[in-house]
């Protein structure tokens, strides 16, 4: 279980290649057009797809740091029991959210790689097929990440004063 | 169930989950999942993944990681310590000096960035320390750098404006064109509140020692330096936009890439800072476009139930005159505010709204500038007031989240006043872009 963890802040670490590629390929695509008069077929669609792996990718590393944003300011005057069962609604809600979203993605994201989905531009490239799948996959990363928060949660107990709720990001 | 029902039990369970301190980003996918069951059932559920892949594949959107790249490189860098200090030449003399220096570098900053946070936090290291020494007025210091530092969304480039425009289907060249003038107006506003304070109580805002006073001419030239790159940035960035050149989200990667030359003309570039600017932009991305993603989704399904429908009647069908209405949506966004978060906001409630603006007669770019002024309030009001949070972060221990939300309120009174001007004259949104269009 742990394992998870490691890898999804490993992925989310990486994810700032992507982000990085996305920089280098704009900058590349103004540069073809302005000074080599030669616009690119391929810049738009692999920046799109850079940038939309990298947010589904980095959800599960914020979910492991817990910094996604909250209200946070009921769980600071709460005492430590109630703060344990506030935290506990907080990772069911994020699993139900999260099962609903892979439910929904998983057939769509199946049929898009199985046909190699293509987006039909002059450069048709396959960027649906691995966008739609991906989303899947970041799901289940997610998914697996609060699985995981859950289960340590639970371990904790109400009575445990390290289960305080993270500070506001 | 009707509608009407449903709203409310929406809404009961959207504030139930969020004063449990539930993230957003889980509250409004939860809500996308549990509409869709119980509304069209699980087979309706691959409509949430659809509206996920249709946001992602935005191309706009790749905006919003590149230009917190490129906020994220000018943090590490020394530009702004340095245009700090070139900033102290025009300031260092005027009542309040070193408050006044704080806003024009926090202006210059917000025309290079478009978010906030990054500029907060690095005021709050550089300028705080600084006036705190001096003895200026605690809450005069803090109340300067938080909403200073919030400017970053109101002149552009700003990703509030970006996602606006997104949601809105409105150009965002001109949003962006737009901010410009009420931006500055607030701006100028937060200037002239500390000079008055200044002048009325100089113990509130000690002068610097005069050692600091009397530039020679040499060093001021030397200080002064520290404004070329930063106008370079600017000119660099919005001229590709305006000039034709380049879309927003193209300029905002040759931003980036100003950037990182930016701070290799420095000396300043390494693989850590590199790596550090990648990482923070992970993160704060990461955060963003999580929360989008359920927000985006459930008013998808929510406009499927006829929600959106419903609530732009109910809202169209007020007894009230066109401007009273975008009083009580103003109104709205901001008792909004004090709650949620911007993303949240735009997402679930501009959706609703900017229909009944354009039915009304209204441009939405000038709704979508006094949008983003409200937004400035909803960065500085309690309980949920990110600002703060991001100064309190590097300021003193002593130095409260009671403090700082107390020392706010003077500036949302300001940020209040300058939507008031915006209202009565939307000129002041609606000419800039006019003006380009030509």
């Amino acid at each position: 279980m742990q394992a998870i963890e490691t890898f999804n802040l490993w992925l989310g670490r990486q994810v700032g290649w992507f982000y990085l590629g996305a920089v280098v390929v704009t900058f590349y695509e103004v540069l073809a057009r302005y000074v080599f008069n030669a616009p690119t077929t391929w810049a738009f669609e692999v920046t799109i797809f850079l940038c939309a792996s990298g947010y589904m990718l980095s959800g599960a590393n914020v979910t492991a740091e817990d910094k996604h944003i909250a209200i946070t300011s009921m769980v600071e005057i709460a005492r430590p029991p109630a703060r344990w069962w506030m935290r506990l609604v907080s990772l069911v809600v994020g699993l139900f959210g999260m099962a609903g979203l892979i439910y929904g993605a998983w057939q769509p994201g199946i049929r898009a790689f199985k046909i190699w989905e293509r987006t039909g531009s002059a450069f048709n490239s396959p960027t649906p097929a691995l966008i739609k799948p991906i989303i899947t996959i970041a799901g289940i990363l997610v998914l697996l990440q609060l699985a995981l928060q859950l289960a340590r949660h639970l371990r904790a107990g109400p009575r445990d004063p390290g289960t305080a709720a993270p500070p506001p990001a | 169930m009707g509608i009407e029902i449903a709203t409310i039990l929406i809404i009961a369970v959207m504030l139930g989950f969020m004063l449990l301190g539930v993230p957003l980003a889980w509250t409004t996918m939860a809500l996308a999942v549990g509409c869709t069951l119980l509304w069209l059932g699980p087979a309706g559920l691959p409509l949430v993944a659809s509206r996920v892949y249709g946001f992602i594949n935005e191309y706009v959107l790749v905006a919003v990681p590149l230009f917190v790249f490129m906020a994220c490189v000018l943090e590490r860098s020394g530009v702004a310590r340095d245009l700090y200090d070139a900033m102290r030449v025009f300031a260092g003399r005027l009542p309040g000096g070193v408050a006044v220096q704080t806003t024009l570098v926090a202006i210059v900053m917000a025309a290079m960035t478009g978010i906030i946070g990054g500029e907060i936090v690095l005021l709050g290291l550089i300028a705080l320390p600084q006036m705190l020494r001096l003895g200026y007025d605690q809450k005069l210091a803090i109340g300067t750098i938080c909403a200073g530092g919030s400017l970053g969304t109101m002149i552009p480039p700003s990703v509030v404006l970006i996602v606006y425009g997104l949601t809105a289907g409105v150009s965002i060249g001109d949003l962006f064109l737009g901010g410009v003038l009420p931006g500055l107006l607030l701006a100028g506003f937060y200037i002239t509140y500390i000079i008055v304070r200044a002048v009325l109580n100089p113990a509130l805002a000690p002068q610097l020692p005069a050692d600091q006073l009397d530039i020679p001419l040499a060093e001021k030239l030397r200080l002064l330096k520290g404004l070329i790159l930063p106008i370079l940035i600017i000119i660099w960035v919005l001229g590709s936009i305006y000039g034709g050149i380049a879309s927003v989200t193209e300029a905002a990667g040759v931003g980036a890439v100003a950037a990182l030359l930016a701070a290799a003309v420095r000396g300043e570039f390494s693989l850590a800072l590199l790596w550090e600017a990648m990482q923070r932009t992970m993160s704060t991305v990461g955060i963003i476009i999580w929360l989008t993603l359920g927000a985006n989704a459930f008013i998808g399904i929510y406009n499927i139930m006829g929600g959106t429908r419903y609530l732009s009647g109910a809202i169209a069908g007020l007894p009230l005159e066109p401007w009273q209405i975008i009083l009580v949506m103003m109104f709205i966004l901001f008792v909004l505010g004090m709650v949620l978060d911007w993303i949240g906001i735009t997402l679930l409630t501009m959706p609703i709204f900017v229909p009944v603006i354009i039915n009304l007669g209204y441009d939405p770019v000038w709704f979508g500038i006094l949008f983003c002024m409200n937004m400035q309030c909803s960065f500085l009001t309690p309980p949920f007031g990110p600002a703060a949070f991001y100064l309190k972060s590097v300021a003193p221990p002593h130095i409260q989240l009671q403090t700082i939300f107390g020392a706010l309120l003077p500036f949302i009174g300001m940020q209040i006043l300058a939507l008031a001007f915006l209202l009565l004259f939307p000129q002041l949104a609606l000419w800039l872009p006019a003006l380009a269009r030509g």
